[in-house]
């Protein structure tokens, strides 16, 4: 292109265009240059601001993203378990409708349970008696209220009055009904009594129903067993008590006793100061020389003779029994002798003689 | 010339930190405009054109501390400017999916539609043959009819020597002489 272009001489050769006016065809909105560098202005600020807010200006708690894949996995389980169709948990239905009203009665119910966490308390039982604290108030105001009017009635006397005519009636039905039957005099008063007494006959009778029990027949057998017990206990009684001594014997000897021992003592204190008894003029040493001398040609006796019958010498008895024959005597005890004329000889013959010397006794006349 | 001063002023001004501001409201009130027709010719829509001029300052802002004086301040405004458009178009075809004749058709369409635009039939010919050039073309062509750049300015804007600018304009004045006389 010879023409200078710069020039826009160069359209010259192009009629097209040439024709097309060189007018800016675009427009703007009304004021838009006028307020283009403001905007300008606000974006690049804007852009400085985003730019000099670095991320740095952001922080984390510290190992936020060591514990971040924790975390999240934590709430997907917890999302898991909050969706009770994917997990299979279940709850009763209207569960969640009801737990408001379940959880404000559970707090009533505790907070009536454990009064000290409101403050507030009430003596024991005190809203069980309260009920009838309330009629017993009510019944005192209207006692009071009759008092006004210058009539009063008992305590629950109106709550008694109906139950009270109902047995009045009832006592008059029978009063005035003339059934034609009668009772004993004083059945009514002796009636408790003898109900009492039934109930007590019927229980011993029944037996069973106090869980104790006894062998067939033996209240029957009973009266005969103890009749047997008497005759056994009186048979087997104590030798001794068969035997007698003279009377006030016992309260003689005491006072004997006393005045040859303590009494006698006090004087001989009195004389001699040195209370010194001689032996060999007492009766008691006497009596003891001649059981030791008796002891010892006993015991002589015996070593030299050791056959049954010279057991029989030890007594005067024996010794007069040995000159006879059993066979006499055997004779003579079928005859004339039972059981108890052999307590009475021996009694009649007043001889001191031990239990067991009468079973040796009467051992040696059973045996031939 | 005297833009040169005044840019000489203004890139003073904004080296020192306290008349900063001053420096770039002066810039604004020099270039804002040329600027906006610049990407408006470009993008057709107004507020897309509003968008990338806001942009462009926002970088000319940011960059403008480490401007080199070894080129005139408007032609790298303009360079700014450009590869915004460019950008963007490139962003739209990529969103719509679309050739680069069917995002010409998109254009007309848009220009058809704009309620800012009160050219003539000729005016509007002209505009809907330019869109049928390659961006590039169409940002030589603009800046040589409209903006009466020279080439060796064009070529500080577009990085491309003078003498493919020349050769990329006669070619593009030809297609738009033929549509033109096509629908004439």
């Amino acid at each position: 292109m010879a023409r200078d272009i710069e020039n826009k001489e160069w359209l010259n050769d192009y009629t097209q265009l040439k024709r097309v006016s060189t007018t800016n065809p675009f427009t703007v909105p009304i004021g838009y240059f006028e307020e283009l560098d403001e905007h300008i202005r606000s974006s690049v600020k804007l852009d400085e601001m985003k730019n000099t807010i670095s991320p740095d200006c952001f922080t984390l708690p510290q190992n936020y993203f060591n514990n971040l894949s924790d975390n999240i996995k934590s709430r997907v389980a917890i999302e898991q378990v909050l969706d009770t169709e994917n997990t299979g948990l279940t709850v009763p239905d209207n569960y969640f409708e009801e737990l408001s009203g379940n959880i404000t009665s559970r707090i009533a119910v505790d907070e009536a349970l454990n009064p000290e966490s409101t403050g507030l308390t009430v003596p024991q039982n005190y809203f069980d008696e309260l009920s009838s604290t309330i009629n017993a108030r009510i019944a005192i105001e209207d006692a009071l209220d009759a008092e006004n009017s210058g009539l009063t009635v008992t305590p629950n006397y109106f709550d008694e009055l109906s139950s009270k005519i109902q047995s009045r009636l009832t006592i008059e039905r029978f009063t005035n009904e003339d059934t034609g039957l009668s009772v004993p005099a004083n059945y009514f008063e002796e009636l408790s009594n003898n109900i009492q007494s039934r109930i007590a006959v019927d229980e011993l009778l029944n037996a069973k129903d106090t869980g104790l029990e006894v062998p067939a027949n033996y209240f029957n057998e009973l009266s005969n067993k103890i009749q047997s017990r008497l005759v056994v206990e009186q048979a087997i009684e104590k030798p001794a008590d068969t035997f007698t001594v003279p009377p006030a014997y016992f309260d003689r000897l005491n006072a004997e006793i006393l005045s040859k021992t303590v009494n006698q003592e006090e004087v001989s204190v009195k004389r001699n100061k040195g209370a010194v008894i001689r032996m060999l003029s007492t009766r008691s040493f006497k009596y003891a020389t001649a059981a030791c001398v008796i002891l010892t040609i006993g015991a002589g006796i015996l070593f030299q003779k050791q056959t049954p019958q010279s057991t029989h010498e030890r007594s005067f008895l024996h010794q007069q029994l040995a000159d006879i024959p059993v066979s006499d005597i055997q004779n003579y005890l079928k005859e004339n002798v039972d059981g108890g004329d052999t307590q009475n000889a021996i009694t009649s013959e007043n001889l001191h003689i031990s239990a067991e010397e009468l079973e040796a006794v009467l051992d040696d006349y059973t045996h031939e | 010339m005297a833009t040169q001063v005044e840019d000489a002023e203004i890139l003073s001004k904004f080296q020192d930190e306290k008349t900063r501001n001053e420096a770039f409201n002066l810039l604004l009130a020099k270039y804002q405009q040329k600027i906006y027709w610049h990407i408006r010719r470009m993008v057709i829509d107004h507020d897309d054109a509003d968008d990338l001029v806001q942009d462009v300052f926002i970088k000319v802002w940011k960059n403008l501390a480490g401007f080199r004086s070894d080129s005139q301040l408007y032609t790298w405004m303009y360079r700014i400017a450009s590869n915004e458009c460019i950008t963007f178009l490139n962003k739209k075809k990529q969103r719509n999916n679309v050739s680069i004749e069917d995002e010409a058709y998109n254009l007309a369409d848009t220009l058809a539609d704009s309620s800012y635009f009160n050219g003539d039939a000729a005016q509007k010919k002209l505009q809907n043959a330019i869109l049928t050039l390659p961006e590039k073309q169409r940002l030589v062509f603009n800046m040589k009819y409209y903006d009466d750049m020279k080439y060796e300015e064009m070529s500080d804007v577009l990085g491309t020597s003078v003498g493919a600018l020349k050769a990329s304009f006669h070619l593009a004045v030809k297609k738009i002489e033929a549509i033109l006389l096509a629908q004439d």
